[in-house]
Parts: C-alpha cells; structure tokens; sequence
C-alpha cells in the first residue's frame, strides 16, 4: 500500500469565487478549451446516435432562426433605404383643369415653390414621361397622348430645414387650380407600417424557435439522465456535486449547441447568396423590380449583418448550457 | 465516529427491514457485520453512506446527525466514505484505470497527482494488467478487487465493504484482508459485511450480527 495518496482536499471548493467566474461556471465555459479541442473526455457515456439526432433536429431550428434574422435585417435596410430617398422628396401634382394653360400653371407652381424657403430644387416631369408613369396602368400606345394627363414636378427638400408644407399647400392652392401637394408621407407610413409587421412576424418567429429549442433541450437531458441514471447515482455515491454533473451533462449539449449554431450560419449565408444569385438572374438588376432590390444585392446583410447571424449560434449555446443545467439541478435535487 | 439510536428501517409500506438497530463505530475501529442472506447488511450499508434515510431512529456519522444533513453537505461527507458494493457498480463505458480514479477525478485532483498511485494500487490488487480493460470483460473477482481499489484510491475515512471477498479465491481473500488491516492501521474505520466464517476466525475482530432485522454485537 502506498503512502503517496496525496490528500486531496476541498481546499479550492472554499475558494471564494468572484461573481463573473461564478457566471462563466454557470455556463460550464470552463472546460471551453478541452471541449473544442477535444481532450476534455466525459465520464459519462457517448451517445453517438441520439447525439447526432438531436444535433440535427438543433441545428433545422438554428437554420430557421438565421433565415428569420436575415429577413429582419434586410427589412430594415430597405425600409432604410427607401424612406431616406423618399423624405428628400416632395411631389407636386397639376391635374388638367379646364379653360387653364397647363403650361402657364406649371411656371406659376414652379415659381411658387422656388420662391419657398426650404427647397433646393424643382424638376417638371415631360408629358412624355408622365405618360409613362401611367403606361402600367392604362397601357402603351398612343390613345393616350391626346388625353389630357396630370402633370408631375418633382421637388427636392432641404431635409434639415423643411419646408412649411401646410402653408405650401395653400399657396398652391390658392394660385394654381388642381394642384396637389404630396409629401408622401401617407406612402411612407404604410411602407414602415408592412415593414414592422413583417419585423414583428420575424420576431414572433424567433421566439417561437427559441422555446421550441429549450423544449428539445429540456426533454434530451431529461433522457440522457434517464439513460444514465447508474452513472448518475455512483457519481452521487462516490461524492460528486450536483454541479460536476451537471457540468457533464452540460458539456454534451454546449458541444451540440455550437455545431449546430456554426453549420446553420454557413447554411444561411449559403442560402442567403443562392436566393440572391437566382433572383438578380431570374429577374434582374431592375431597380423597378423593389419587391426584390433587397435580394439582388442593392440592400446587402453587409459585414455587420454577417456579424449579427453569429447572435444565433451564441443564443444557441446559452440555450443549450442554461436550459439543460436547470434540468440536471431539478433533477438531482429530487435524489438522495 | 458512527452511531445509530434505535434505527429503523422499512421500503415503501413493507415490514420493517432494520428494528431497534443501536451500536456505535469508534474511530479506527474494526467490524464485521454479518447475517444471513436478506438479514438487512446492505441495508444498513445504505444508511452509512446516505444512500437511505431511516424511518426512525438516530444516525449520526462523523458527529452529524443524518436527519438534519442539508442536502448539499452530502458530497463532501461521502468523499470520506469509501464503499465497496455487493454489485460492483462499476462503470462498463469507464476503463478499470478511470473508474478507480473516479473518486478522484470529481473532487477535481488533477490526473499528473494521481495517475501512479492508482497505478500502483491496481497493480497491488492485481490489476496492474488489466488497466485499459473495461468492467464488462473482467472476471467477477478482478471486478470485485476494481471495485475495492476504487473504495480505497480517496483515502476514505470510513471503508464499508459489502460481501467484498465474495467472488475471489481464500487465498486472494485473505490478500484482500490484509489490504483492509493494512488501511485499518493507517487510521481508516472498517466495516465489513461477509458471511465468510473462515474470514472472520482469521481476523478476530469484534462483529455486529444482523438476525431478522435486529442487532447484536459480539466481540
Ligand atoms: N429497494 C428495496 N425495496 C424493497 N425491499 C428491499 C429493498 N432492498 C432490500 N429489500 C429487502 O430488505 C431485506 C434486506 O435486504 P438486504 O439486501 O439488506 O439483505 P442482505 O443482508 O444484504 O442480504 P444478502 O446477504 O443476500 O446480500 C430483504 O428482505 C429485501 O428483500
Ligand atoms: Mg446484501
């Protein structure tokens, strides 16, 4: 017999642990390195098959919640993107009135709105090109060039110094009949009003997919106490805390968690460019096609979007860490 | 150091397994428990290392009372418990090195501190062979020996040991023996349950007999 056994105190269990390693401990982010090397080896048994299943199942809902954050973010862009050019602008619109000069009342606006403080510059739409604003609606040809058509003036606003568009629009009233003042803002709102609704629906999404996770995660620790209950209860006889096995336990699922988040990034990004590609080449470039622009590459997830996917592989590993170590201590407690 | 009042035991709304069980375990002492076969020795076992609570009576084990054990203070009154179980229970994913280490390894001792003397103690119980082979192909006696090592590897301050020479030759056995005087005089308090007659003449220490759930101790 040996008198080498060292004693093997608990003198580091006493050691009084500072709030932030007590968290990174609640998050078994200590066995970190050995995890993603590899060396750390669990004590309790692999389970390959079930492993692999769950990992797959983990990592459809990882997928699903990438899709939805990009979603959320290329929303936001476009939603960015149209409203900022759409604020710079203001249109004035000159129905045709009877026994008036189109012409004539065009100058007057013109001159109306040049003479107002707040606006950088004017541009009167052609009778052309008016036209062809209506062609999708009433078609191409030339039964229309004989119609009397509303005329268009574009108006560009100092954005910082606004004009007072209320006493604009009386102006123009006033001076020119048929004119119309649209500062599209009715336009406006709807478009934020779809865009959060959208948003909402991406969120609402979201958090659906968490707790289906933290559902997964909580009926796969159940099982895996359950198969390794023997393992479980000579670990308890020989003197283990709760905590070591929940450690173990946990390690499992961090390994788990994190594979699944990383692949399901890849494969979001991978779909996010194939969407892309297939569109810009079913469809086209054209900046007419706006139900697409934010999927053929004119509103990109850009570098910080590709760094905010990496939230769900994150939120995916402290789901799997907290989730399955709340399960594991419940467990424990009800034991001996 | 032990010491049960008037203890009693029953599973579920069965008989009472364990009556009236008194007797005290004084530090560095050695016992025999013995009795016949469904006698109540592993029961009592199970009192000592908290893996049962009694339905009456009084346990007190290094000076604590049972009853009143939070049960977060388990863990660390176990470590200084070494138990041998009938069964084994040894871990079959585990090699026989690690599930000697095991007790080791949950207190957090680093492996470079304990890899040779576990080592070292498998190779005192014959095992030194055997170190990679897992639980499921070892013979019934190399498990058992695994199964003391493991009991023995922390150093325990208590060492119970149920049925612990039960599948080895008398020869082995006595071996064994000698492995448990040779901890008893390094200060360990032993408790061993057997039927083994001619273990016991050889050893004379004092023995608590188990009959019919009652205790009687006999020096
Ligand atoms: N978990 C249990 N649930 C119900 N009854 C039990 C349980 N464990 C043991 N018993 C009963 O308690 C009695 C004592 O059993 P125990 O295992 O303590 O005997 P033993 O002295 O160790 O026997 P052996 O020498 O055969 O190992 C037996 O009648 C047994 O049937
Ligand atoms: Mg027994």
């Amino acid at each position: 017999m040996s008198e080498g056994f060292s004693q093997t105190g608990d003198s580091n269990e006493n050691a009084t642990e500072t709030r932030f390693q007590s968290l990174l401990s609640f998050l078994n982010l200590k066995n970190l390195p050995g995890l993603i090397t590899g060396s750390y080896i669990s004590i309790l048994p692999a389970q390959t098959k079930s492993g692999r299943s769950l990992t797959i199942v983990v990592t459809a809902m990882c997928y699903l919640a990438v899709l939805a954050v990009i979603a959320n973010i290329l929303i936001n862009g476009s939603v960015q993107a149209w409203t900022a050019d759409v604020a710079k602008q203001v249109t004035v619109q000159i129905k045709p009135v009877d026994g008036e000069n189109m012409n004539v009342q065009i100058e007057i606006a013109t001159a109306i709105l040049n003479s107002t403080r707040g606006i950088v510059s004017t541009t009167t739409l052609s009778n052309e090109e008016s036209l062809r604003l209506l062609e999708p609606w009433l078609g191409e040809g030339s039964l229309l060039a004989d119609l009397p058509v509303p005329r268009l003036i574009s108006v560009v606003i100092d954005e910082k110094n606004p004009p007072a568009f209320d006493e604009l629009k009386q102006r123009l009233k006033r001076k020119v009949k048929g004119a119309s003042l649209d500062t599209h803002k009715r336009w406006q709102g709807q478009i934020l009003r779809s865009a959060n609704a959208l948003k909402m629906i991406s969120l609402g999404i979201l958090t659906l997919i968490s707790i289906t996770t933290i559902a997964i995660i909580i009926f796969a620790t159940r099982a895996a106490m359950a198969s390794n209950e023997e393992v479980i209860s000579v670990l308890h006889l020989v003197g283990a805390q709760d905590n070591f096995i929940a450690e173990e336990v946990q390690s499992r699922f961090f390994i788990i968690g994190l594979k699944a988040g990383l692949i399901s990034v890849v494969c979001g990004i991978l779909t996010y460019i194939f969407l892309g590609l297939f569109l810009t080449s079913y469809f086209g470039t054209d900046a007419d096609q706006t139900g697409f622009q934010f999927l053929t590459g004119q509103t990109s997830l850009g570098f910080m979007g590709f760094l905010v996917l990496f939230t769900v592989p994150l939120a995916t590993v402290i789901i799997c860490l907290t989730t399955s170590r709340i399960v594991v201590l419940r467990i424990l407690a009800g034991v001996l | 150091m032990i010491q049960f009042e008037n203890v009693g035991l029953r599973y579920g709304m069965g008989p009472e397994v364990l009556r009236n069980v008194s007797f005290q375990l004084a530090p560095g002492s050695f016992h025999f428990l013995t009795g016949s076969s469904g006698a109540g020795k592993t029961s009592l076992l199970q009192l000592l290392f908290l893996a049962q609570r009694p339905t009456r009576g009084l346990i007190s084990i290094f000076g604590q009372d049972v009853a009143t054990l939070p049960r977060r203070e388990l863990p660390a009154i176990r470590r200084r418990i070494g138990v041998v179980f009938q069964e084994f229970r040894l871990l079959n994913h585990l090699t026989t090195y690690e599930n000697v280490a095991l007790p080791l390894r949950i207190r957090g001792v680093h492996t470079d501190e304990y890899e040779n003397n576990v080592i070292e103690l498998l190779r005192w119980v014959g095992l030194g062979e055997r170190l990679n082979a897992t639980p499921e192909i070892l013979s019934g006696g190399e498990k058992q020996r695994a199964a003391i090592a493991r009991a023995v590897v922390g150093r325990p301050a208590l060492l119970l040991a149920d049925e612990p020479t039960g599948n080895v030759d008398p020869e082995l056995a006595q071996r064994l023996l000698r492995l448990f005087v040779e901890l008893n005089r390094l200060g360990t308090t032993i408790l061993i349950a057997t039927h083994d007659r001619l273990l016991m003449n050889d050893f004379g220490a004092p023995r608590l007999v188990l009959d019919n759930g009652e205790l009687e101790v006999v020096s």
